[in-house]
C-alpha cells in the first residue's frame, strides 16, 4: 500500500466540514418517517446512526443523499443549501453512499466499476488510484472478474470501493457489515478509519454495538422518526432509554 | 491497432475485438462482392441494398441494443432523411450538402423525440416512437403538393455516373469508420457508462452519470446514422417516398438488428447479409421471407439473444479456447 | 346544430367499435402488464377464422371459432416464448424489450402467415343478421354496421359484468392491482399469466368476428386495429375497464369531429397526437389511477 492515506485522492477533501440537517421532516401518507430531525455531521470521524427497525436511518441518508427530495426542512453542505440539488449533483458535491441491498453494476468487472464511479465524479480516474483503490478493498485477485460473479461480500467491499474512488467529503454507510465474513468486516472497519482519519467523515447506520462501540466517535440514536440520543458512544450506548429501544420496548416520544 | 485501457477486462477487450474484426469482414467481403460484380448488376444492387440496411440498422442497434431505447421509428428517420436530402439537391445544394442536410433533419427528429419522450420507458417509449413515426408517414402521403404524395420524390443520382458499385463503396467506408469509431467508444468510459445505465439506470445516477444527457446523445447519433444511410440510398434509387417510412421498413430493420445481435457493432451488418440474403433466395415468395424472420427473430429471442453475430463469436472463442489450452498443455 | 349532433353520433358509434376493439389489450395489460403488440394481428387472425369458418359451419358457432383460434395461438405463444423471460441480463434483453420484440414477432409471424393463405385481397364478410339500417335525421347506420355496434355493446357489457360480479373477474381485478400479492396467495404465477394471456388473445379474436361484417378482412388491418387500441388503451388510463370505455368513445369522437371540421386525409392523425400528449403529459393515461409504488 502507498505511503498516502488512503482517502487521498487527486481530490482529497481538506479542512472540517459540515453536514447539516436542520429541521427535516417527511411523511408518507399518515406515517411519519421524519419528525424534525436537526443534525450536524462534522467530517474527520465515524457518526454512527443507530436505532430499531422503522426509526427513519435509512430515510435520513435516502434525503441527504436526494434519493428523497419531498422533505420539509433544509440540509446543507458546509453551509450550502443541497435541497433541490438532484442525486447526481449531490454525488458530485461529495455526498456519497452505500446501500443496504447492494447495488453494483453486474455486467461491469470489479475495476470497471471502480472505473467508472470515479471517473462520474470528477476527471478521470487514473490507473494507478484504480488499482490502489482495488488492493484497498483486498479484491486485487479478481479485478476483471465481473460483479455479478461476486459473492455478497465481495459485492460489498466493492461498493464501498466504488464511494472510496469517488473521494467524497461524506460517506454514508448503510449498513455495511450485514453478511460480511469476520474477516472483511475488519477490512470495513479499517477502511472507515483510515478514512474517517484522512478528514472526511463517515456517516454509519447499523447495528453492531461492539463495532460502532468500537469505532466511532459519536452515536445518534433515532426512534420513530426522531433524534432520541447524541453523544459519545460509552455515555449513548449506557442511556436507559437507548437500553430499553434495543430491549424491544417502545419508547413514547416526549 | 487501437490500444484499449488498461481498466478494461480482458473478456470485454478481446469479445469486442472479435466483434470488430467480425464487421470488417463482413463489410470487406460485400465491396469485394461487388467489385468483383458476383450476381451482375443485380448483384451490385443486391450489395448496395444489403449495406444500406447494415448502416440504417447500425444507428438503430445503437440506441435499441447499446442504449436500451426500444425505438420503433427508424423508418420514419430515414423517410423524413430521404426527403429533406431530396428537397436540398433538387433545390440545387451540392450533394455534400444536401447528405449533411439530410442526416441533421434526422438527428433533430431524434433529438426532439428523446427530448419529449425523456420520462418514458420501455412499452411507452417504444409505443411513442412507432404513434410518431406514423404521424410523420400520413403527414408526407398527404401533403401531396409538398412531397408527392404515394408517387414520390424524383431526385438525382448522387453524382454524375454514380452506380450501385459506388454506393456500396459510400456505405462500406463510412461502415468502416463507425466500426472503429464505436470499438474505440466502446472499450473506454462511453461504453462503460452506457453498460451502466442498462445494468441500473437508478444506481448509475446516483453514483454521478449524467444519465439524461447520455442516452440523448445516444439517440442523437443513432438516428444521424440512420439517417445519413436514408440521405445517401435516396440519391441510388432517386426516388424518396412514404413507404420507406412504412411499418414494414421499421419491421425489417428491427428483423435486421434482432438476427444479427443487437448488442454487437457487427451484428447490423451481419444480419443484414442473412436477411437480405434470404429476401433474395426467397425472392418469389415474400411472405414466406417475413414469416421466417418473424420466426427467426423468436428462436433468436429464445436460445441466441446475442444473436447471430453473437453465436459466430462464440464459436470463435471456443475454438481459440481450445487453441490456447493445447498450447499451455505443451 | 344538427350537423355537429350527426358528427357526434357517428363519432360516439365508431367509439363503441374502439372501446371493443381495446378491451382484451387493456386487460392483458392491466393484468400482465403485458402491452401485445401483436394485438391487432389477433384481431386480424379472428377475423379470418370466422370468414373461414362461417362458409363451413354457419356464422354463429364461427364466433367460437374466432375464438379458440386466437387463443391457441396465444396459448401456444406463451407456452414457447414467454416461459422464459429470465435472460442473462447483460447480453440478452430485458424484460420489456422480450416483449415488444416477441409480441412485435407474433404479428409479423401473423400477418405474414395470412398474406400465405389468403393473400393480400379484402373480403367482405356478411353480418350473422341482417338488420335493417337506422336512417334518421342525424344519424344513418348500415344494418351491418349497427349488428356490429350491438354485438360490441353487449360484449363489452358482459365483460364489465364478469368482471365486477364474479370471483374470477374480481380475482383479475385483484391481480391488475398487485400481481406480486398473487404468487403469495398459491396461485402458480406462471399459468394464471398464460391463462389470462390466452383468454385475451381469444377475446381479441372474438372482437375480430365481431367487427369482420363492418371493417371486412384483409392481412393488413391488424396494424390499424392495433394503432387505434393502443390510442384507446393509452387514453384510458392503462388496463382500467371502464377507462377503455370511456376512452373508446373520446377516440371515436375526437376522431369524427376532427375528420369532419379539420381535414378528413388527418382523421387518423388526430388519435395519435392524442396519443403522443397524453403520453407526454400524464404518463399514466388521461383517466388512469396514479400507480402507487409499493
Amino acid at each position: 500500500m502507498s505511503e498516502m492515506s488512503p482517502a487521498t485522492g487527486p481530490d482529497a477533501p481538506r479542512g472540517p466540514m459540515t453536514l447539516e440537517c436542520r429541521n427535516v421532516s417527511l411523511r408518507f401518507g399518515g406515517v411519519t418517517a421524519l419528525a424534525d430531525v436537526s443534525l450536524s455531521i462534522l467530517s474527520g470521524g465515524i457518526t454512527a446512526i443507530m436505532g430499531p427497525n422503522g426509526a427513519g436511518k435509512t430515510t435520513l441518508l435516502n434525503c441527504m443523499t436526494g434519493m428523497m427530495s419531498r422533505y420539509e426542512g433544509s440540509i446543507r453542505l458546509d453551509d450550502v443549501v443541497i435541497d433541490g440539488m438532484a442525486p447526481r449533483r449531490r454525488t458530485q458535491a461529495g455526498l456519497v453512499r452505500t446501500f443496504q441491498m447492494t447495488r453494483v453494476f453486474a455486467s461491469l468487472s470489479i475495476e470497471e466499476n471502480i472505473f467508472l464511479a470515479g471517473s462520474a465524479v470528477r476527471q478521470v480516474l487514473t490507473q494507478d488510484r484504480c488499482s490502489e483503490v482495488i488492493e484497498l478493498i483486498r479484491l486485487q485477485h479478481m479485478r476483471h472478474r465481473s460483479a455479478s460473479e461476486l459473492s455478497g461480500g465481495q459485492r460489498r467491499l466493492l461498493e464501498i470501493g466504488m464511494c472510496i474512488a469517488q473521494a467524497p467529503r461524506f460517506l454514508m454507510m448503510d449498513e455495511p457489515f450485514a453478511g460480511l465474513n469476520p474477516m472483511m468486516v475488519s477490512t470495513v472497519c479499517e477502511l472507515m478509519a483510515d478514512f474517517a482519519r484522512s478528514g472526511a467523515g463517515v456517516v454509519l447506520v447499523s447495528h453492531e454495538i461492539p463495532l460502532v462501540r468500537r469505532h466511532a466517535d459519536r452515536v445518534v440514536v433515532m426512534a420513530q422518526g426522531a433524534v432520541l440520543a447524541d453523544g459519545v458512544p460509552e455515555q449513548v450506548l449506557s442511556d436507559p432509554r437507548v437500553a430499553e429501544i434495543y430491549l424491544g420496548g417502545s419508547v413514547a416520544r416526549h | 491497432m487501437l490500444a484499449a485501457p488498461k481498466w478494461i477486462s480482458r473478456r470485454r477487450h478481446l469479445a469486442l475485438r472479435a466483434d470488430f474484426y467480425l464487421g470488417i469482414a463482413t463489410v470487406v467481403a460485400a465491396v469485394v462482392c461487388s467489385l468483383a460484380g458476383v450476381g451482375g448488376a443485380y448483384g451490385i444492387s443486391l450489395v448496395a441494398a444489403g449495406l444500406f440496411y447494415a448502416t440504417a440498422t447500425m444507428g438503430w442497434c445503437l440506441q435499441s441494443g447499446y442504449g436500451g431505447m426500444f425505438s420503433l421509428a427508424p423508418a420514419a428517420i430515414i423517410m423524413i432523411a430521404a426527403y429533406v436530402s431530396a428537397f436540398a439537391s433538387n433545390a440545387g445544394w451540392p450533394m455534400g450538402m444536401a447528405v449533411l442536410g439530410g442526416t441533421l433533419s434526422g438527428a433533430l427528429a431524434g433529438f426532439i423525440v428523446a427530448l419529449a419522450t425523456s420520462r418514458l420507458k420501455g412499452h411507452y417509449f417504444a409505443l411513442a416512437t412507432l404513434v410518431a413515426a406514423e404521424i410523420v408517414r400520413l403527414a408526407v402521403t398527404n401533403e401531396y403538393d409538398v412531397t408527392g404524395g404515394e408517387a414520390g420524390l424524383r431526385t438525382g443520382p448522387l453524382f454524375e455516373g454514380a452506380s450501385g458499385v459506388h454506393i456500396s463503396l459510400v456505405f462500406a467506408g463510412v461502415l468502416i469508420l463507425l466500426l472503429v469509431a464505436l470499438l474505440a467508444a466502446l472499450r473506454g468510459m462511453p461504453g462503460i457508462a452506457m453498460q451502466a445505465i442498462r445494468d441500473d439506470e437508478g444506481i448509475a445516477a446516483i453514483r454521478g452519470l449524467n444519465v439524461p444527457l447520455v442516452k440523448t446523445l445516444i439517440v442523437v447519433v443513432g438516428s444521424s446514422i440512420t439517417a445519413f444511410a436514408g440521405a445517401v440510398y435516396v440519391h441510388y434509387i432517386q426516388l424518396a417516398t412514404p413507404q420507406m417510412g412504412s411499418l414494414f421498413q421499421t419491421t425489417f430493420i428491427m428483423s435486421i438488428g434482432i438476427i444479427g445481435g443487437v448488442r454487437s457493432m457487427s451484428g447490423a451488418i451481419v444480419g443484414a447479409a442473412l436477411i437480405v440474403g434470404l429476401q433474395e433466395v426467397l425472392r418469389d415468395y415474400p411472405f414466406t421471407h417475413m414469416g421466417l424472420t418473424a420466426l427467426a427473430i423468436l428462436l433468436v429471442c429464445q436460445f441466441a439473444p446475442a444473436g447471430f453475430a453473437g453465436l459466430l463469436l462464440g464459436r470463435a472463442r471456443r475454438i481459440q479456447q481450445r487453441f490456447t489450452v493445447s498450447e499451455h498443455a505443451k | 346544430m344538427q350537423h355537429y349532433i350527426e358528427i357526434l353520433l357517428n363519432g360516439l358509434v365508431s367509439g363503441g367499435y374502439y372501446a371493443a376493439m381495446a378491451a382484451a389489450l387493456s386487460l392483458v395489460f392491466g393484468i400482465n402488464k403485458v402491452v401485445n403488440f401483436a394485438h391487432g394481428e389477433f384481431i386480424m387472425v379472428g377475423g379470418f377464422a370466422y370468414f373461414t369458418a362461417a362458409t363451413f359451419i354457419g356464422p354463429f358457432p364461427a364466433y367460437i371459432a374466432a375464438f379458440v383460434c386466437a387463443l391457441v395461438i396465444g396459448y401456444v405463444f406463451h407456452l414457447f416464448v414467454f416461459r422464459r423471460r429470465s435472460l442473462d441480463a447483460s447480453q440478452g434483453f430485458s424484460p420489456g424489450e422480450y416483449q415488444i420484440i416477441t409480441t412485435f414477432a407474433l404479428g409479423m409471424l401473423l400477418l405474414n402467415g395470412a398474406l400465405m393463405v389468403y393473400g393480400p385481397d379484402i373480403h367482405s364478410v356478411a353480418p350473422a343478421i341482417d338488420l335493417p339500417r337506422v336512417r334518421s335525421s342525424v344519424l344513418f347506420i348500415s344494418g351491418p354496421r349497427l349488428f356490429g355496434l350491438i354485438q360490441c355493446f353487449l360484449y363489452l357489457a358482459l365483460l364489465y359484468l364478469f368482471l365486477t360480479r364474479t370471483s374470477l373477474g374480481r380475482l383479475l381485478r385483484a391481480a391488475s392491482q398487485n400481481p406480486a400479492a398473487m404468487s403469495t396467495l398459491g396461485v402458480d404465477a406462471d399459468r394464471f399469466d398464460r391463462n389470462v394471456f390466452a383468454a385475451c388473445c381469444g377475446l381479441a379474436g372474438l372482437t375480430g368476428a365481431f367487427i369482420a361484417p363492418v371493417f371486412a378482412v384483409y392481412p393488413e388491418a391488424g396494424a390499424a386495429f392495433a394503432l387505434k387500441s393502443f390510442v384507446v388503451v393509452v387514453l384510458g388510463g392503462f388496463g382500467s375497464f371502464t377507462g377503455t370505455i370511456v376512452g373508446g368513445l373520446l377516440f371515436g369522437v375526437i376522431e369524427s369531429f376532427g375528420g369532419a371540421l379539420i381535414s378528413s386525409a388527418y382523421k387518423d392523425v388526430f388519435g395519435f397526437v392524442l396519443l403522443l400528449v397524453v403520453l407526454l403529459v400524464s404518463p399514466n393515461g388521461l383517466l388512469g389511477e396514479r400507480v402507487r409504488g409499493v
